[in-house]
């Protein structure tokens, strides 16, 4: 999980790297919309949010291209829940965001002289 | 509780929402919304604003419609990353590659060299393998041979021709040409032109019209005929400056004045024709009536349409089967074949024409790798650049594109450069290939522009893949952190360019070898004896006026006249004549067999060199005499005979000869025998020829070329054997001026009708005969000083770039101690094996692809050690003196800089 310490984040990097941070979470465990969402808001401190009107079109999106899968799970006297788990294609989409996001990561660093090696 | 589906729903309602899977959207949003709900509710958020937070929260109306249309409706596919935008790609390009301008040079001239010499050859290759013939319908167009027995093919026949055209039916039309030298009567005196003997419908075989009057018709074209001519497109600008008005005037070709009925338009097959005449008219005075007499004559034939040559052939052969039946004397064991016209006008450039274009292809790749070579080591500059662009979100395929643009702008660039040099060496092709001038000419056209571009991009694609590839690694960003040195990005790159300038070494040693094999060919075939001294020879071509009722003891007078006229001349040591000079195309076998035997079989029939020489031409030529005597005058002398074939024809067969003849002939044919004394007879037995009787066996020379073996020949003495045209030959002790103002005058006094075409230095006439080894030698020689010198800078660039690799290494060995020679010896060492390395594969190639030049070797085979062992040295030293300058760059880093550059 990328570490993203800064308060503000540009909008732009959000979009873009809000597709790895649904991926990453549902890596581990199955995981629904709702839990998503508090993850993403937990883990990022409260920096990043994604409000419902913007998180599930975009599980959707990860789903028709086949990165996730979502299945109705029903539990004794609960409504059934959506859950999204990572699919054989998602993880391989994720190891290389991953790699390409550590790369971006570096060669900002190093573009803007913040590393000095 | 709330209805939470409901609320969504209705939330929902004004989206325009047609979406399938509606229903488990609603759902999944109502149970977040219930989830946040509950945790407000939790959070001490009073029911009624919790609940509208929540539902405004999860339906953000405007926001939510869009997403979800964005992802639910059939959107067409994302790819706006993946699209390559060339234009973009140009530009970014050109302004990458003006900024880099040195090295865009290099590299322009580079690619410019390898794909020059590619079009350029291209065009040839064009013109004999590809390009149709610029005739109507040219499939159609075949030629048709005769084939002797002795394999090959020879002249045809004119009375054979006569038989097939009436009796074949796999032909629209069928024409036949020959070629006689003649005097042309002008108001200045004479001058020699080529009359060109056809049949009526030649032109028409081939679908040349004339340009203006009329071609040789069959009416034309029959015995009695009135005497008419068809100037060809180049004579009569030459002669008549293009006047229209030439139809019903005359010229005078030997004394006979021919009534010009038309001009031909200009046409490839041409063969440098200046006037086209009926060959009914040469029928008596050339022989054309005598099915023995295959003298340069040819036939074309065009298919009958839907016919296939196969066929043809099938239809030929039978019919001269017929043929050798009915006229067992002349025409036995002789066979026919069908050429398509384009194999056969090519078929001798052929093989050299592959191989010259193996060889530019070779160029081309070594241009490659040196291009190649030279992007990798650019990598170094642009690696910032690129990992700035993946990480701004550029992806590989998009890179790779864009550095291939690159690679395809410096192609064209190079395919620009190179159609210039193209142009310039395609006007001087024709001289190694001067196939292609009948086969329509060669000339910088669309085809060769066409044929530039693909190379340039099968090029840009050749050198720019991989250095594309190393660019955009993925590991490019740890590369840099690397510092580009010791990384694994900068050990592949080392890799890579060693091995191309291993490549380049091999490439430019098999065409170095190539190139060696040629030499050595030329210098043992300049070496090579021809069996007389052609020292201070200088040889003069006389051509006797030529009436149709002249009388041939009137040449012999002639040439005897000038003999002694030059004789008589300070300095020249002695005279003669000969009709058939060596190394002047001399383009005469006649037939013989010994008749203390029984007659052979027509197929089994000897031929030999025949020539007819004076007494004194044995003296001029220094040809030895090995056994027996030269010509005397007591031989007998002929009494006059009229200048047409059966005068002639009874004459010879009124008398016998005498003859010399040469050691291989005497060899052959007499074996363990005296040929002295003993007799043959001259001609198949069909044309019952005269008796000859062996007086003398002189020494072999070399007829045909230096690098051609000695064939049996047999000389008539000039007093007894007419003669047309004759050569003189005189020997001079020394250099002498104007001896060409000599035997001009001296031919004008004996007889002013007479012309004398040319003087020549026997010597240069022998040099011309190697003149296409020494174009084949120009050419690969060219090709692969241009390989050597590539391969060179490659290896000069690479090594340079080592050394500037290992400044630091270098450094710390100094600084422990290294003398600057083991620092050179190190580097040098380097370069010394990776040439090596280069030298063994391209030596192993060459021997491979020694089968390819067989056929253009004289003297020695393609495996010849010798030329191996000179090129690899000449590889050796050119690859030690490239490394000379980094290694001296090397031993003199200084121990300190260097450790500071840490």
């Amino acid at each position: 999980m990328p570490h993203i310490a800064a308060p503000s984040i540009d909008p732009e990097w959000k979009k873009g790297s809000a597709e790895l941070l649904i991926l990453s979470l549902v890596e581990g465990a199955p995981r629904h919309g709702y839990e998503i969402s508090k993850l993403i808001e937990q883990r990022s401190q409260g920096a990043l949010r994604f409000h419902a009107a913007s998180l599930y079109p975009l599980l959707y999106r990860l789903e028709k291209r086949g990165w996730i899968k979502g299945l109705w799970v029903e539990k004794a006297g609960e409504r059934r829940r959506r859950f999204y788990r990572l699919t054989a294609e998602g993880a391989k989409v994720l190891a290389t965001q991953r790699d390409g996001w550590a790369a971006f990561v570096r060669a900002m660093n190093l573009i803007t002289g913040a590393e000095h090696a | 509780m709330p209805d939470w589906n409901e609320l969504v729903r209705r939330r929902l309602a004004g989206l325009n929402r047609a979406f399938e899977r509606d229903e488990q959207i609603v759902e999944e949003l109502a149970q977040h919304a219930e989830d946040r709900f509950r945790e407000l509710c939790a959070g001490g958020v009073a029911e009624g604003d919790a609940q509208r937070m929540a539902l405004d929260e999860t339906t953000d109306g405007a926001a939510l419609g869009r997403e979800l249309r964005a992802v639910e409706s059939p959107a067409p596919p994302e790819r706006s990353s993946w699209r390559w935008r060339p234009l973009q790609d140009v530009r970014y390009g050109l302004r990458t590659l003006g900024k880099a301008q040195s090295l865009t040079a290099v590299i322009v001239a580079v690619l410019a060299l390898g794909i020059g010499a590619n079009a350029a050859m291209f065009s040839v290759l064009d013109a004999m393998f590809l390009r149709p013939l610029r005739y109507p319908e040219p499939e159609r167009l075949v030629r048709v041979v005769e084939t002797p027995p002795s394999g090959g093919d020879m002249p045809v026949a004119y009375p054979d021709f006569l038989d097939w055209a009436a009796g074949s039916r796999s032909f629209a039309s069928m024409g036949i040409r020959g070629s006689q030298p003649q005097a042309l009567r002008g108001p200045e005196g004479s001058e020699r032109v080529r009359v060109a003997y056809v049949s009526a419908g030649y032109h028409e075989t081939l679908g040349v019209a004339p340009e203006m009057g009329r071609g040789i018709s069959a009416d034309d074209d029959r015995a009695g005929a009135p005497p008419m001519a068809v100037l060809s497109h180049t004579f009569w600008m030459s002669h008549f400056g293009g006047d229209r008005g030439v139809i019903g005037r005359t010229v005078t070709v030997d004394d006979q004045a021919l009534t010009i009925a038309g001009v031909m338009s200009a046409y490839s097959l041409e063969q440098g024709a200046d006037l086209f005449v009926p060959i009914t008219s040469g029928g008596d005075k050339w022989g054309y009536n005598m099915r023995e007499n295959h003298s340069g004559t040819g036939v074309v034939a065009r298919l009958r349409a839907g016919a296939s040559v196969e066929e043809a052939r099938t239809e030929m052969k039978l019919i001269a089967g017929r043929l050798a039946k009915a006229y067992p004397g002349s025409n036995g064991g002789v066979g026919a074949d069908v050429i398509p016209l384009r194999d056969y006008l090519g078929g001798e450039m052929r093989q050299s024409a592959v191989l010259m274009a193996g060889a530019v292809a070779l160029l081309l790749a070594i241009a490659c790798a040196n291009v190649a070579g030279l992007l990798i080591a650019r990598a170094a500059t642009r690696q910032r650049e690129m990992a700035i662009r993946i990480a701004m979100g550029a992806s590989r395929p998009q890179l790779v594109l864009q550095l291939l643009t690159e690679s395809l702008l410096l192609a064209l660039g190079g395919a620009a450069l190179g159609l210039g040099a193209a142009w310039a060496g395609i006007a001087a092709l024709p001289r190694f290939f001067p196939a292609v001038v009948s086969l329509g000419g060669i000339g910088l056209d669309w085809r060769v522009t066409a044929f530039s571009v693909l190379a340039a991009g099968l090029t840009a694609v050749a050198f720019g893949l991989a250095p594309a590839l190393q660019f955009t690694r993925p590991d490019i960003v740890d590369a840099i952190k690397a510092g580009g040195r010791g990384s694994r990005a900068s050990v592949m790159r080392q890799g890579t360019r060693r091995a191309l300038v291993v490549g380049q070494v091999a490439l430019a040693a098999m065409l170095v070898t190539g190139a060696g094999l040629l030499m050595r060919s030329l210098i043992l075939a300049r070496g090579t004896s021809t069996g007389f001294d052609p020292s201070r020879v200088a040889a003069a071509q006389i051509v006797a006026p030529d009436r149709k009722d002249a009388d041939l003891a009137n040449n012999l007078k002639l040439i005897r006249d000038v003999i002694e006229r030059m004789s008589a001349v300070p300095g020249v040591e002695a005279a003669g004549a000969v009709d058939n000079l060596p190394f002047d195309n001399p383009d005469s076998f006649g037939n013989f067999y010994r008749d203390d035997r029984p007659a052979p079989a027509p197929d089994q029939l000897p031929s030999a060199a025949k020539a007819t020489a004076t007494a004194g031409y044995f003296r001029v030529m220094g040809i030895p005499l090995i056994k027996g005597r030269f010509f005397e005058e007591s031989d007998g002398r002929m009494p006059p005979v009229k200048r047409d074939i059966p005068s002639v024809l009874a004459y010879l067969r009124s008398v016998e000869l005498v003859a010399v003849i040469n050691e291989t002939m005497a060899r052959r044919y007499w074996p363990g025998e005296d040929p002295l004394g003993k007799t043959f007879r001259f001609g198949p037995p069909s044309l019952q020829g005269p008796r000859v009787r062996i007086i003398g066996v002189a020494g072999d020379a070399r007829q045909f070329g230096l690098d051609r073996p000695a064939e049996p020949q047999y000389f008539f003495f000039a007093n007894q054997f007419p003669q047309l045209d004759v050569r003189l030959v005189v020997k001079t002790s020394r250099e002498t001026p104007g001896l060409a103002g000599l035997i001009r005058r001296a031919v004008a006094e004996a007889q002013p009708a007479a012309v004398v075409t040319s003087v020549q230095p026997m010597d240069a006439l022998i040099g011309k005969t190697l003149g296409r080894r020494r174009n084949q030698l120009g050419m690969l020689g060219l090709f692969s000083g241009i390989a050597l010198l590539l391969a060179a800078l490659g290896l000069y660039a690479t090594m340079a770039f080592i050394v500037a690799q290992r400044t630091q290494e270098i450094g710390v060995r100094m600084a422990l101690g290294a003398a600057a020679s083991q620092v050179r010896l190190m580097v040098v060492r380097e370069a010394a094996a990776m040439a090596g390395i280069g030298l063994a594969i391209g030596l192993a190639a060459a021997w491979a692809a020694k089968r390819a030049i067989a056929s253009m070797l004289y003297g020695v085979t393609g495996a010849d050690l010798l030329t191996y062992a000179g090129a690899a040295l000449v590889l050796l030293l050119a690859m030690l003196a490239a490394s000379y300058a980094p290694a001296r760059r090397a031993s003199r880093v200084d121990p300190m800089v260097a450790l500071r550059l840490e």
